[in-house]
């Protein structure tokens, strides 16, 4: 897939990019919506925070270099946020410098546990099981969300619920 | 033990992703320096990560010209020991506070922008199978100055070997955080469990650690080991400012690739704002590398907008950490499988050269699974 080739980015030959101005107050606007939710999956991916500020900061800073160039800005940091935190985690080989949450963070223990599972996953896995079961995505839809083909994603995920249901016996 | 039924399962994630996720980042209004009141932060002080007894680190004296009487010997290998049985963080070793030990020629010697490994013998143990590093890959992922890794990779009975250490800095002390190495012997390789972590190595900055390492998985003797290493440049500079590529040898498979470069006042040996510089990149060969995108700050005003950013509705706004300053970013493309090299040139304000830097760039066969490309995102068809 190519940007070139994606018909939800503008290109400038079809329309002018907007103006400075209105440009920065649309992404003040979306910074303000939108920025805890993507620094919220950014970390539940990299389980770092920090690193999760620098990939929504990325992502954002990507988005004001298109210049009007994006018609879905939501889905284009979206899937921005997902593969930088996953490359990021590629790269950086820093998934379980944190393996462990804080024991008893909630007063079930099961959700405790259910969620060091989580955090014990490699990131491409963790970031289909976040996608799956936070913001409840189809297959298909994180299949569109991350460009991956849709059999990478079933394949990625049901990996990810054997580990689990490896490390969760009932 | 019966396995979770599916429903079951997927119940539990969903209320287990509810709970947890909003708390990761409970308010996403960050001020500056808010991180080091992360719960899970890498602060030593603060580590909620299980040591585990099994994992002994043995630091011992170097081969420093420092005579010690061997009951102080004994007294001190004891005392550091019954430290680690604490959990406590080892006394270093005389060679910690001395460098690199004088004369001494290692069977094993790796050595990146970042950091420098060298030993006497490295096993990675795998079942009844030991595994030594040959040809390998060695690369370090620089990410400032709090976190470094160590990563060296080769291939040897047919299958990838690993041994991945990461580091951490507080500014004064380096130590390692976590140690892993690469499990060939199941059907589906994987990383060893359980994986090593915990505070291994502490040792001041601009020191060598000593010692040997004896992990259920890895086992490492008469090792000199140093982290967040000063850049070569500031060594023996030979101008005032240098450019240092963060990545000086790319290895990856076809696809996208995040390289960036800092810019050193060699003086201080500290990294300078790039935003008043120009850099240009070449490739020696495009049908291997390409240059994507000439990135931050070539490309548009990114920085000075994302530096003044409101933090919240209603609060006044507030800088977001500037951490992209010190480095030029670049995204390269890699191709086909090759070689070729990525000439990176700095300009200032005036258009004068101040530093150049290569980039040696192998691209290798592209593994099964695909790897997602850090750079050049494009817009989903669906929104959250």
């Amino acid at each position: 897939m190519t940007e070139l080739g994606d018909p939800l980015i503008r290109r400038a030959a079809v329309a002018q990019p907007a103006s400075r101005a209105s440009l920065s107050l649309d992404l003040d606007a979306l910074y303000r919506s939108h920025r805890q939710q993507f620094l919220r999956l950014a970390t539940a991916i990299t389980l770092d925070r920090s690193i999760a500020e620098e990939v929504v900061q990325d992502a954002f800073a990507s988005l004001q270099r298109q210049h009007g160039e994006i018609d879905n800005p939501v889905g284009y940091l979206q899937r921005s946020v997902v593969n930088h935190s996953i490359s990021v985690i590629r790269r950086r080989r820093t998934a379980a410098r944190y393996p462990l949450p804080r024991p008893g963070v909630t007063v079930n223990p099961e959700i405790d546990e259910t969620w060091a599972a989580v955090t014990s996953l490699p990131a491409r896995e963790r970031a289909v099981v976040v996608l799956r079961y936070w913001l409840d995505l189809s297959e298909a839809d994180i299949a569109s969300c991350l460009g991956w083909p849709a059999g990478t994603v079933k394949s990625t995920l049901h990996r990810a619920l054997k580990r689990l249901r490896k490390e969760l016996p009932q | 033990m019966n396995d979770l039924h599916d429903d079951v399962l997927e119940q539990r994630l969903r209320v287990a992703c509810r709970e947890m996720i909003p708390r990761l980042a409970d308010d996403g209004t960050v001020a500056d320096g808010d991180t080091d009141s992360v719960p899970w932060s890498d602060n030593p002080g603060d580590s909620q990560v299980v040591e585990l007894d099994a994992f002994r680190q043995r630091p011992r004296r170097s081969a420093t010209p420092v005579l010690v009487g061997a009951a102080a010997a004994v007294l001190l290998v004891v005392g550091g020991l019954a430290l680690l049985q604490r959990g406590d963080q080892p006394a270093p070793s005389a060679a910690a506070n001395g460098g690199v030990v004088a004369g001494s020629a290692k069977a094993f010697s790796f050595t990146t922008p970042t950091v420098s490994l060298s030993a006497d013998s490295i096993s990675v143990i795998d079942g009844d199978r030991s595994f030594s590093p040959t040809n390998a890959q060695v690369t370090s992922e620089p990410s400032g100055d709090k976190h470094a890794t160590l990563e060296i990779t080769w291939t040897e009975g047919g299958a990838e070997q690993r041994i991945f250490m990461f580091f951490t800095s507080d500014g004064t002390d380096w130590w390692a955080t976590e140690i892993r190495t690469y499990d060939t012997a199941s059907g589906e390789p994987d990383w060893h469990e359980p994986i090593a972590t915990g505070t291994f190595f502490s040792t001041p900055l601009g020191s060598a650690y000593t010692g040997d390492l004896d992990l259920p998985n890895l086992r490492i003797t008469g090792m000199t080991l140093q982290a967040f290493l000063a850049p070569a440049a500031c060594e023996a500079p030979t101008a005032p400012i240098a450019l240092v590529a963060d990545y000086p040898n790319i290895v990856a498979p076809a696809g996208g690739f995040g390289a960036s470069l800092q810019l050193i006042d060699t003086a201080t040996c500290t990294g300078l704002p790039v935003a008043s510089y120009t850099f240009d990149y070449t490739t020696d060969d495009p049908s291997v590398a390409l240059i994507a995108d000439a990135g931050w700050p070539n490309n548009g005003s990114m920085p000075v907008e994302a530096t003044t950013v409101p933090v919240d509705q209603s609060g006044p706004t507030t800088t977001v950490a500037p951490y992209f300053e010190t480095r030029a970013r670049v995204s390269l493309q890699l191709v086909a499988p090759g070689t070729t090299v990525i000439h990176a040139t700095v300009r200032d304000e005036n258009g004068v050269i101040v530093g150049t830097a290569d980039m040696n760039v192998t691209v290798t066969e592209t593994p099964q699974q695909t790897i997602v490309s850090s750079t050049a995102p494009v817009p989903p068809a669906t929104q959250p």
